[in-house]
């Protein structure tokens, strides 16, 4: 790529086989579930504090424990993109600060650089330290998606660097021992459209931090430090015990995964993106290296998000029902990119739509596994949270905004088809918004929300069908659209065909219309309808093996017309062929 | 006088206790479930009672899991669903989350309505109520015709923002009847006057899916009952608490989906405010799970969302916490090497190892019997308790960890403990209480068992055992209210004008309940209610209870908004400056039967072993001398120091070093740390 600069091999040290410490199993089994408690608890506290839709209804946020030693302890379980993601702050804000010894007990750092942080500067972060008896004993970090914090627009698809993506808080103290700095607060609220919202938003972080700190120091002093930390080193083992367990029945080899993200923002241009995974006995290299310089426009993704984005895929695979992951989860994984390009950028490239980026990895990767691991890895799923940033002027005269993502057909599997629609695993416990209360909150009517027939993959087992969204403007507004996987359509797996693609249109009150993917600030009048479709899953093996029972009973239930079940399945409409 | 009846269906067994309010006689009863009627496991409980004694009796009080397994084992009416057009699929399509957050390949159950039998039809209402489009009754005339060919039973009808006006919904039933359908017919504003169209439709659906299986149930047991002899009112045990009569369960059958596990949360209620506890948490261990409620000022916390199986339901539910641990739970150690325990039970067969019914896998009992825990192992029937099959079972697992039995059985313990002590935590510090200062009421099978490890990790002081600790929930089911609910979102500001329009909405949920009361119940009815609020452009509600009298609240805006700032600074630690908004108005109508007298319960001199026993004393960390003791050989005001073991027919409590024992006038005990330890 002609790139001069150095590879960068990012991996958390530690562990491997028969290292570490030798706490006793019980007392490393006690430690381990009262820190996923006390996680739990600061994400709970968090959602139900919270002013902003993003972060109580959407989940739109990383709320987690750390060490001394800036490693995980203990994450709650909201979106997987931001897996192990907060490290990289701490770290930074740290390094900013001139280092620990410059913090002390009450303090409350805030950081929205998006270089420091891993993603737009609207996923404000904050980092309180734990103290017991002026002892640095760890951090509490939450990072949730503010609704506004003064970009060129509310959202933006067009930028083209970072100043024009919203206000840069550097990792400044916030609280200095426990004392709110009004200077720094009012400039924050200042350089928001929504203020109020900001500012609801932000105390609920720092409170829930507190309630973080609250449980981490519970857990300590009922040990003690110096048990605590040996049991963490246990902890840490043992959670690399289990992802290995998983990532070891991976054959080793090389296996290469291509996807594409459909533009930068700037350019129409495709993105062909490349993730190469090198694995042996257990260890997973992700290597990034030859990906395309950084773009013009703003899917760059930052370093902390592209490490998080592969801990995220991995998490997908070897997590299943655990409920929180830890540092030594990570100790397998490998990850290289080189700086300068679109996994590693460097300031002020844009990296506004960074999560774009990173979502786009995680499938990829996924893609890279799929027939090393057949039994893990389903089918193409509609790729995206096809999120919609809305603003307007009410008839008062006061600025409203509010943004929705939207649930997408998922990808067919070894174990059958794909049934309901998910958000992507990238932001797996999001909801979508219920439309009953879309319609109280926004000048709004919703006109359909059902299936979309013949949108899903055929194939042995077919993907699940995508959704048509509708909504009517009952008043003028504007909005923005990052969306993805409308030129690329969810792929099919094993012989199985790609679901329908994602796409929008707008329909204007005199009948024209038009198709979008992605834009920035398009005014929507009175009367237009909106008409969001999320993509179908792909099909899971050859369409010719399906069952034809199965075929004929999706035909009544109609999830795909009788006309497309013949194109795609002939073999169940032959004589004989059902039972 | 209001001698009664409880019965508690369990996944084992059926639990009956008949209280005699003139004798004070209590006859409690025991046999096993019969899953596939239990009304038949009633019906043989009950007939253990005199005729002369089931003749006299007022009230049958009832726990049934009868909706909840028709749920889960996919066994209730074929249901069509009638939805607005363009909203099809709302049942399936759900929220988009998984119950497994990082697992990729997780699916939800199948929605209970196919998507040939959701059906749509033309008609609109906005969300302020105004209708956009009448129904278009020739859609419904189809859907109609469809349904026959499909021989379905019950029909749910959920139209967009029917709570906030439903009159379409009501044209939907008219024209349904109009139609020839005979089948019940679920009206979503009925059952729920939420907004949330997935969550209104889901309770709308299961309410058609489970009511011919419920009220067939409720029909039977009533007549069997009635056979018996029975001539009072039979109520049934609500998923929020309090009970509704039979005959109101079969009109409104979702709300007795939660009707079994409440049972236990309910009678600690009322032992709370027997005994005047303030704050309580129960502690209820069974052999599979183990279940904790808070209770504040003698109430269980109740939230207005439940969930069965990856279904929410829209109806108030009372917030009971459940986890994998219980009596039964099995001990393995996992890939990474540390020792787990739980969720996977050994169930009641085989059971845990010591009880010789098979079971090979060590259990949490195997560990308490092995640590002498569990005395001399006497249990109900005759039977005694295997303590070298216990031992065999324990060894191999302690040799792959490189312990001792004792070290392993202890940490077997301890990792059971912790985790019910965490969810303690969760469910009092979520409301903003102080886990140390609430009592903490030990019971079921082996709630009494771990009662003195639990106050230990949480530093609470007091424990309660209360009589039949063992058949807790049926006792429990005996000291109910009875009661009816109903809720409106009606968004509004709080002040003068939205507490004006708020009492206008409380006068026509009034009517509401007037309309579904469908039997006279003996005392007074009291009208409770409350309201969700939140803090402007927030979604999360706290529900508080304002002063009010007959139904309407008495409370000025700027008191209603003061109990708001206190009761959130307690949960969340911190006030807002914002104004505060109603978001909705639940009413709850309360009628309590007549109080029982304090039970006395009869000395039954049993044969019991009381020996001393060498059992281990976790807050010694090492074996200690434990006297013996039968419960009923302790009389009223009787004391005694721990460490020891009471012993009784259904359940053993083990009161560690540091712990005092005192017979409270009811016979309940009070476990007290005395701080010596």
């Amino acid at each position: 790529m002609g790139n001069a600069h150095e590879i960068v091999r990012t991996r958390v040290e530690g562990g491997g086989a028969g290292a570490g410490s030798d706490a006793d199993p019980i007392t490393t089994e006690v430690i381990r579930r009262g820190l996923e408690a006390a996680a739990d608890q600061m994400r709970l506290a968090l959602r139900r504090t919270a002013f902003s839709i993003l972060i109580y209804e959407m989940t739109d946020f990383a709320a987690a424990l750390y060490d001394r030693n800036v490693r995980l302890l203990a994450q709650g379980q909201a979106v997987p993109l931001f897996m192990g993601t907060l490290s990289f702050a701490i770290e930074a804000s740290l390094e900013t600060i001139g280092g620990e010894e410059n913090l002390e007990p009450g303090d409350v750092i805030i950081n929205t650089y998006g270089y420091e942080i891993g993603s737009h500067p609207q996923d404000v972060t904050v980092i309180a330290p734990g103290f017991i008896d002026d002892t640095l004993v760890g951090y509490a970090a939450i990072k949730a998606h503010h609704l506004d914090v003064g970009a060129k627009e509310m959202y933006s698809t067009d930028t083209t660097d970072v100043f024009q993506e919203g206000m840069i808080l550097p990792s400044l103290k916030l609280y200095r021992r426990g004392e709110l700095q009004e200077e720094i607060y009012r400039t924050a609220l200042a350089n928001s459209r929504l203020p109020k919202l900001l500012g609801g938003d932000l105390n609920a972080q720092v409170g829930a931090l507190r309630t973080g700190l609250s449980g981490l120091y519970r857990v300590i002093e009922r040990y003690g430090l110096a048990r605590f930390e040996d049991a963490v080193e246990r902890m840490f083992d043992h959670g690399e015990a289990l992802a290995r367990q998983v990532l070891e029945t991976i054959p080793d080899g090389t296996y290469v995964g291509h996807g594409a993200i459909d533009s930068d923002g700037i350019s129409d241009e495709l993105v062909e993106i490349e993730a190469r995974l090198e694995v042996s006995g257990g260890n997973v290299v992700v290597d990034m290296t030859d990906t395309l310089p950084q773009r013009p426009g703003s899917i760059n993704c930052p370093l902390p998000s592209t490490v998080s984005a592969v801990r995220c895929a991995v998490m997908a695979l070897v997590g299943g029902s655990d409920q929180s992951a830890n540092e030594g989860y990570f100790r397998p994984i490998e990850v290289r990119t080189r700086p300068g390009t679109l996994y590693h950028p460097l300031p002020p490239a844009p990296i506004f739509m960074y999560w774009w980026g990173a979502q786009a990895l995680v499938d990829v990767i996924h893609r890279a596994l799929a027939d090393a691991m057949p039994e893990a890895v389903p089918a193409g799923n509609g790729g995206d949270l096809l999120f919609v940033q809305f603003w307007g002027t009410g008839e008062d005269g006061s600025f409203w905004g509010d943004g929705m993502d939207h649930t997408v057909g998922h990808g067919a599997d070894f174990g059958g088809d794909a049934t309901a629609p998910f958000m992507h695993i990238a932001g797996s416990g999001i909801r979508n918004t219920p439309q009953e209360i879309w319609e109280i909150r926004r000048p709004f009517v919703v006109e359909k929300f059902e299936f979309a027939p013949d949108s899903s993959g055929s194939g042995r087992f077919r993907g699940g069908p995508g959704i048509d969204y509708w909504y009517r403007a009952v008043e003028d507004c504007y909005l923005t659209l990052p969306f993805e996987r409308v030129k690329t359509a969810p792929w099919g797996l094993h012989g199985g065909a790609d679901g329908r693609a994602n796409g929008f249109r707008i329909v204007y009150p005199d009948g024209s219309a038009e198709e979008h993917d992605k834009v920035t600030g398009l005014f929507v009048p009175k009367g237009s309808v909106l008409q969001v479709r999320a993509g179908g899953g792909g099909g899971y093996g050859s369409p010719s093996e399906r069952d034809p029972d199965a075929v004929h009973d999706d035909v009544r239930e109609g999830y795909i017309s009788e006309e497309a079940a013949r194109a795609s399945y002939p073999h169940a409409f032959e004589e004989g062929s059902t039972t | 006088m209001a001698t009664r009846i409880g019965v508690d269906v369990g996944g084992t067994f059926t639990d009956l206790v008949f209280y005699d309010d003139v004798s004070g006689e209590v006859f409690v009863t025991k046999t096993s479930t019969t899953p596939e009627a239990p009304d038949r496991g009633v019906v043989t409980a009950t007939s253990a009672l005199s005729s002369e004694q089931i003749e006299q009796c007022r009230y049958f009080l009832h726990g049934t899991t009868v909706g909840i397994n028709a749920l889960l084992e996919r066994k209730g009416a074929v249901v069509g669903l009638l939805t607005t057009a363009g909203f099809r699929d709302v049942l399936e399509i759900r929220r988009g989350d998984r119950d497994e957050i990082y697992n990729i390949l997780w699916k939800p159950p199948a929605p209970l309505v196919p998507r040939r039998l959701r059906l749509a039809a033309g008609e609109r209402v906005l969300s302020d109520g105004t209708v956009e489009r009448p129904l278009e009754e020739v859609d419904v005339a189809a859907a109609v015709e469809r349904f026959a060919d499909e021989d379905v039973e019950a029909i749910a009808v959920v139209f967009m923002n029917a709570y906030a006006n439903p009159v379409n919904e009501l044209a939907a039933e008219q024209a349904l009847r109009e139609q020839g359908f005979e089948g019940d017919i679920s009206l979503s504003h009925r059952v729920s006057g939420e907004y949330r169209e997935y969550e209104r439709s889901s309770t709308a659906v299961i309410d058609a899916y489970v009511r011919p299986r419920v009220s067939g149930y409720l029909r039977r047991l009533e007549d069997s009952v009635a056979d018996l002899g029975f001539g009072g009112e039979l109520l049934v045990t609500r998923s929020g608490g309090g009970a509704m009569t039979f005959g109101e369960a079969q009109l409104r059958p979702f709300e007795t989906i939660m009707s079994g596990p409440v049972a236990g949360a309910v009678g600690a209620a009322e032992l709370c405010r027997e005994l005047g506890i303030e704050q309580g948490v129960t502690a209820d261990v069974g052999g599979t799970s183990f279940d904790t409620c808070l209770i504040v000022d003698g109430a269980p916390q109740v939230k207005y969302e439940g969930r069965v199986l990856s279904m929410p339901l829209q109806t108030p539910w009372v917030d009971v916490r459940s986890i994998g641990a219980g009596g039964g739970s099995i001990a393995h150690v996992d890939v990474g090497g540390l020792l787990r325990a739980g969720p996977q039970s050994a169930g009641a067969q085989p059971g845990p190892a010591c009880y010789g019914r098979g079971g090979e896998l060590p259990t949490a009992t195997d560990a308490a019997a092995v640590l002498g825990m569990l005395a001399h192992g006497e249990l109900a029937g005759g039977v005694s308790l295997d303590f070298d099959a216990a031992r065999r079972t324990l060894e191999p697992l302690g040799e792959s960890l490189e312990l001792g039995v004792d070290e392993l059985a202890c940490g077997i313990l301890t990792i059971l403990s912790n985790s019910m002590a965490e969810a303690i935590r969760s469910v009092t510090v979520e409301q903003g209480q102080d886990p140390r200062v609430a009592t903490l009421l030990a019971f079921g099978g082996a709630g009494p068992v771990f009662a003195t490890l639990l106050a230990t990790e949480l530093g609470m002081e007091r424990i309660v055992v209360p009589n039949y600790a063992g058949n807790f929930s049926a006792w429990g089911l005996l000291g109910q209210d009875v009661a009816r609910s109903v809720a409106q979102t009606s968004i509004r500001l709080l002040d003068e004008a939205g507490l004006r329009a708020t009492n206008a909405i409380l006068d026509e949920l009034g009517h509401r309940l007037q309309e579904r009361r469908l039997a006279e119940i003996d005392g007074e009815e009291r009208l409770e209610p409350a309201l969700d609020l939140r803090y402007e452009g927030q979604e999360h509600t706290l529900t508080l209870t304002p002063t009010s009298a007959a139904g309407t609240v008495t409370a000025s805006p700027a008191d209603v908004e003061r109990a708001f700032a206190e009761d959130y600074e307690r949960t969340f630690g911190h006030t807002l400056d914002e104004p505060v908004e109603i978001v909705a108005v639940r009413l709850a109508a309360r009628t309590p039967l007549p109080r029982k007298a304090p039970e006395r319960v009869a000395a039954v001199p049993r044969e019991a072993t009381t020996d001393a026993v060498l059992a281990h004393s976790f807050t010694l960390g090492k074996r200690v001398e434990f006297g013996v003791v039968s419960r009923s050989s302790l009389a009223t005001g009787a004391g005694l120091d721990g460490p020891a073991i009471v012993v009784e027919e259904t359940t053993t409590t083990y009161v560690d070093a540091g712990f005092r024992v005192d017979v409270l006038e009811s016979g309940a005990l009070a476990l007290t740390q005395d701080g010596e330890a």
